[in-house]
């Protein structure tokens, strides 16, 4: 049984129709990358996954872990071990990103039946995971993303990603706007938390970042539906011809 | 006795007109140090206590000699505690010397749920040089009304930082007049009101720069539940010759329900070129996209909630310069946030509603740690 599996789903925002009739299968341990123009999909499909109440699904079924998850709240999406990494991560003005990471971490222990962590475990898981981006700065008196840099943001979204260790991440253009030393800091904590009990979904315009997280299914959204899935290297296949290849290739 | 003829406007709509002179209360004491009961005590806190229950007539007189710098804050502890309904009146005086140093908690309390109603003045008189901070801080039972005028002038020089916290309260109207008679004098007044159920605050704050080069800060935030209401109306007005003045007004609400009201009107009046000043005012709800990101990791829609709110108030309470009493609102609005009723919150003495024990779960900043 597949960890993540989608079928026909049709979602979109008011009555505008994106997503139309997607189908998916992740297993643990796998590692796919999601490409496509910008407009066709890819970041409703990261929100509807992880429940973003912008989109409403019409049609399909997310399964996870033998549930479908479309009717859980967001919450419990993530208590059960789905994350988001977000193209454009919030700035949360007068919340510590430590206050913010301990009532999440705890929060999410409490719905797996765990007692909370206390402050100085807490501390200590956090010094640990900081090291995975390489994050040296003081977290505590940081507001969330607030002032952050377009790459202190990615690392930020990794480093909670470490924090909580999720079974299904879901990546949204997390390398849009990084310089080159930051995707490669960003790439290697995202290699480091792969295992074989966890699976990645990584969406991306380019090429680029699949150079350091090495996918094992390409697979290429075009207006709301997958339309083609290779191995990696798709994705090179991809940036050599340009979008406009898929396109001819569909018209036939 | 009350004229309901001669109330600000926004107070006719809550009905007093069954409290009459015959129900005016004595006062009870006003000793140094009284232990009193109530939300006003702060932990951790050593003040200068003044204690005032219930009381009409002239209230504290407060003198700072001159170049005096008094560390211990004075706390001015103005309770209401009766077993009937009544009403209160107070005027209060502080005088503050030239280059003192005073920093003045002034809480108005209730303890129970008798209905009152107060009508309190402070004059506060600041000489030249002097610095001070003055926090007003308000929770009365919802029952119950408040009118708190506040009247300052200040002398060249001087500054002055005064927060309102307006935790609950049945009807509250905060009336503030600050003049700035001296040249570079520096004022920071800020406020934070946090309303629920029926309950209503209004704010009037009105800052005159008489003189040249001074500067006036006015934050005001407030969060309305159910149908609460509120209002702000902020005046500053810049006198000719009050060249190179700087004043900023700015008020910012969140309302959680569709019929919470908030009415906003900052306003400027300047006589005068060679300014800096801006205001602007904001009604709003907490941000979709944040509430989406922090449940996204997680933490309930109800404690993402609690977060973003006190978020919110965090720009008004960390301007409190005494860490005690910092940490002693923080709680508290925390507590409000949570929706604990807070006149019972620190109070000993039982009351005939008694809060329910509900489950205030708020992780601590480790920040703090």
């Amino acid at each position: 049984m597949s960890l993540l599996s989608i079928r026909n789903l049709h979602a979109g925002i008011g009555d505008m129709e994106i997503l139309k009739g997607i189908n998916l299968d992740v297993n643990a341990g796998e590692v796919h990358s999601i490409m496509g123009p910008n407009g066709n999909g890819k970041s409703t499909l990261a929100g509807v996954i992880a429940g973003n109440p912008k989109y409403h699904v019409t049609a399909g079924e997310v399964v996870y872990n033998g549930k479908n998850i479309l009717d859980l709240p967001v919450e419990v999406r993530a208590a059960e071990g789905i994350f988001l990494g977000f193209q454009y991560p919030v700035e949360i003005p007068g919340v510590s990103i430590a206050n913010f990471m301990r009532t999440a971490v705890n929060e999410q222990r409490k719905y797996r039946g765990l007692d909370p962590l206390s402050g100085s475990e807490f501390l200590k898981l956090m010094e640990e995971k900081k090291k995975v981006v390489e994050m040296t700065a003081s977290l505590a008196n940081r507001s969330v993303n607030e002032g952050f840099s377009g790459g202190e943001k990615k690392k930020n979204e990794i480093f909670q990603m470490a924090m909580l260790d999720p079974t299904l991440s879901i990546l949204d253009e997390t390398d849009s706007g990084l310089d080159i030393d930051a995707l490669r800091i960003v790439a290697s904590g995202v290699n480091k938390l792969r295992s074989k009990d966890n699976a990645t979904i990584v969406i991306t315009h380019y090429q680029r970042l699949l150079d350091y997280i090495v996918p094992d299914f390409v697979h290429i959204l075009y207006e709301g539906r997958i339309v083609k899935t290779g191995p990696k290297e798709l994705a090179l296949e991809l940036e050599e011809k340009g979008y406009e290849w898929i396109k001819k290739e569909l018209e036939h | 006795m009350i004229r309901k003829d001669v109330l600000p406007e926004t107070l006719k709509k809550i009905d007093f007109s069954d409290l009459w002179s015959d129900d005016l209360v004595r006062p009870v004491a006003s000793d140094a140090d009284m232990n009193i009961h109530c939300s006003c005590n702060i932990p951790n806190l050593d003040t200068e206590k003044r204690a005032i229950v219930n009381g009409f007539g002239d209230g504290l007189d407060i003198t700072v000699e001159e170049n005096r710098i008094i560390e211990r804050p004075i706390q001015i502890q103005s309770v209401v505690q009766t077993n009937y309904k009544s009403l209160v009146e107070l005027h209060h005086t502080i005088n503050i010397g030239a280059n003192a140093q005073v920093k003045i908690i002034h809480c108005d309390d209730t303890i129970g749920d008798t209905r009152s109603l107060s009508n309190n003045d402070t004059r506060i008189v600041i000489g030249e040089g002097a610095v001070v901070e003055y926090y007003k801080l308000q929770n009365i039972n919802n029952r119950s009304g408040l009118i708190n005028k506040t009247y300052v002038t200040m002398a060249a020089g001087s500054s002055l930082r005064t927060d309102c916290i307006t935790l609950n309260g049945g009807h509250i109207y905060n009336h503030c007049e600050v003049r700035m008679l001296g040249a570079h004098c520096n004022l920071n007044a800020d406020g934070l009101y946090l309303i629920d159920s029926d309950q209503r605050c209004d704010n009037y704050i009105f800052v005159q720069h008489n003189a040249p080069d001074c500067t006036s800060h006015e934050l005001y935030k407030g969060i309305l539940d159910d149908q609460a209401r509120a209002s702000f109306n902020g005046h500053v007005l810049v006198m000719d010759g009050a060249t190179k003045t700087e004043a900023y007004q700015t008020n910012r609400n969140i309302l959680l329900t569709d019929k919470a009201h908030v009415e906003t009107k900052p306003f400027l009046e300047i006589y005068n070129d060679d300014v800096k000043c801006s205001h602007g005012s904001t009604v709003g709800q907490l941000d979709e996209q944040a509430l989406f990101y922090m449940r996204s990791r997680g933490i309930s829609e109800r404690v993402a909630t609690t977060m973003l709110s006190y978020a919110f108030c965090d720009e008004v309470i960390r301007t409190i310069g005494i860490p005690e009493l910092r940490q002693a609102i923080e709680d508290m609005v925390k507590k409000r946030l949570h929706g604990e009723l807070l006149p019972c919150g620190n109070c000993a003495i039982p009351c005939s509603t008694p809060c329910n024990g509900s489950e205030a779960h708020f992780d601590i900043d480790v920040s703090k740690l």
